[in-house]
């Protein structure tokens, strides 16, 4: 048998690739009532069965919209070829939206990869750090010309997305408190949405055009001098009420001179 | 050699103790239930901040908690994850665990996780491997570490010495504690078909500080380790045995999966105390 560095990179090559031709199953005898080939599998099965069921608790609105196998069969091809780096098994499955938007099988549930967008981003806050709200009167010791250098942050909790679906109703719907038939018409058009944690609280806000703008500027790091770059005139006219306001709601968690 | 261990094991738990789990935080957090102490699966809670961070911390302020990990990959083969045992030891120092306890296996290569606990060849090579990353792990934490053993469904063929012995020689030469799960000792005995009470007896006494106890899922054919039912029978008697012939010692219940509702949790844990009552006639 080989030493214990290669043996394991033979034993984790053959469980995570599902395959028992990359293990010599004479480097196991059966001893008792399992036999190699028992054993290795007990360990596949199990493996699968707990990223599994991770993607299921994080995911669980796609699981409602598919159904149990068509999820199951869609997050396996996806766990084949999406390894977990993580020791908490709580962070894997961050880019399966991506997945789910080239996945040929899926594109009867147009919306799918962006509600799979919207459940990790509340997974994402639910578990981001936990920040003091920002004191906009720290900005009094600013000089005039040090204004266009400040460049405002986002709470790390925040995550912004554009649908062009309400996917925050098929959201709401399929939430297991609804009671009422889970139904939302498509024809209502696309949602620009936020997603954040406000202390324990985590919400799913409906942007303005205009706060979207302004918050996709400043998740690019816009200074506060480049903003006219991102914004048109009428949102350029607003942008002091329009900061106020997202100040005002949390949205902004602190910021840095450029 | 000794590991430098700054902080004194000194460990201020008793009694049965309870998993804790996520699903069980608001009964816990109104009812506040007669339970000693609970043991918390130290990954879940390796998050930057929000509810389960703040759980946590509501639940240790009423209770002694001990961390018991799934990660830390012990027998791995690459080199141990310094950004988790930083994380692990910010936990540490943050909420004061009575034990650190991780299991005796390989969990991941290369950074690369398997989220299973991998059984390692019970041999002399694996014992100076394993040995080594203790005394690193308890180097760095500046405390000593129990370390568990698992339910395996493999045996090597190049394995020398019967898995206690190996258990043993790696408490000893590592300066570290054992965890005994005595629901793991039950399902090895009966899928490899050793004798559990031999087990019981080699082990050395010494070096346990806490019992596991789970329950298992009966395939006909062999016992897998689920962690998914009550105790069984056997795995009582053989508990009680461990009990007279090691020694009374902190005991955890473990459920992970069909979680039940706290109350039937609370029936477990007033079987197990009537089962160290009877071993040292204490009055429940």
């Amino acid at each position: 048998m080989p030493k214990l560095a290669v043996l394991q990179k033979k034993i984790f090559s053959s469980l995570t690739n599902n395959n028992d031709e990359l293990i010599d199953t004479n480097y196991f005898e059966k001893n008792g009532v399992l036999s190699a080939e028992m054993g290795l599998s007990i360990y596949k099965n199990s493996l699968i069965t707990t990223l599994l069921n991770s993607m299921r608790d994080t995911y669980d609105i796609c699981v409602r919209l598919t159904g149990d196998d068509f999820f199951n069969a869609m997050a396996k091809i996806y766990m084949a070829q999406t390894p977990s780096y993580n020791e908490n098994i709580d962070h894997y499955g961050e880019t399966f939206s991506e997945f789910i938007a080239d996945f040929p099988h899926a594109k009867e549930l147009p919306y799918l990869s962006d509600v799979a967008r919207l459940e990790w981003a509340w997974h994402k806050a639910l578990h981001a750090k936990n920040i003091e709200p920002f004191n906009p009167e720290t900005l009094i010791q600013l000089s005039e010309e040090d204004h266009p250098r400040i460049v405002f942050h986002l709470p790390p909790s925040m995550t912004l997305i554009a649908s062009d679906y309400p996917i925050n109703d098929i959201w709401r719907v399929n939430q297991k408190e609804y009671e009422e038939e889970p139904a939302v018409s498509l024809d209502k058009g696309g949602v620009k949405l936020l997603v954040w944690r406000q202390k324990m609280d985590t919400r799913i806000e409906i942007l303005e055009e205009n706060e979207w703008a302004l918050l996709c500027a400043l998740e690019q790091g816009l200074s506060m001098g480049e903003l006219d770059d991102a914004l048109d005139e009428t949102q350029m006219t607003e942008l002091s009420n329009l900061l106020a306001s997202c100040v005002k709601r949390g949205w902004i968690a602190g910021y840095v001179l450029a | 050699m000794k590991p430098m261990t700054a902080r004194t094991f000194s460990p201020n738990i008793k009694g049965t103790g309870l998993g804790l789990r996520a699903c069980h935080y608001a009964h816990i957090l109104k009812d506040l239930p007669d339970i000693p102490w609970f043991e918390v699966v130290t990954e879940n809670y390796m998050v930057s901040g929000g509810m389960v961070l703040e759980r946590l911390a509501q639940i240790r302020a009423h209770y002694p908690i001990v961390f018991h990990g799934v990660g830390l990959s012990i027998g791995g083969t690459t080199p141990l994850n310094a950004a988790y045992l930083s994380q692990l030891k910010g936990m540490v120092d943050r909420f004061e665990p009575a034990y650190v306890s991780d299991h005796l296996c390989w969990t991941s290569l290369d950074g690369q996780q398997s989220h299973e606990l991998l059984p390692l060849p019970y041999t002399g090579e694996a014992i100076g491997h394993v040995v080594k990353r203790i005394r690193q792990v308890q180097d760095f934490l500046g405390q000593q570490i129990l370390i568990e053993n698992i339910s395996n469904y493999l045996t090597y063929v190049d394995s020398t010495l019967p898995e206690w012995e190996f258990l043993n020689a790696i408490a000893e030469q590592a300066d570290c504690f054992i965890l005994l799960d005595i629901n793991n000792i039950y399902v090895n005995a009966y899928n490899h078909r050793f004798n559990a009470m031999q087990y019981l007896h080699a082990i050395n006494p010494e070096r346990v500080k806490q019992y596991h106890l789970a329950g298992f899922l009966d395939c006909g054919t062999h016992l897998i380790d689920t962690h998914g039912a009550k105790i069984s029978k056997p795995v009582l008697q053989l508990y009680e045995t461990a009990l007279q012939q090691i020694g009374n010692h902190p005991t955890c219940i473990e459920w992970d999966n069909n979680i039940p509702e706290f109350s039937i949790l609370l029936r477990e844990q007033q079987k197990i105390n009537s089962v160290v009552a009877s071993v040292f006639c204490e009055a429940i």
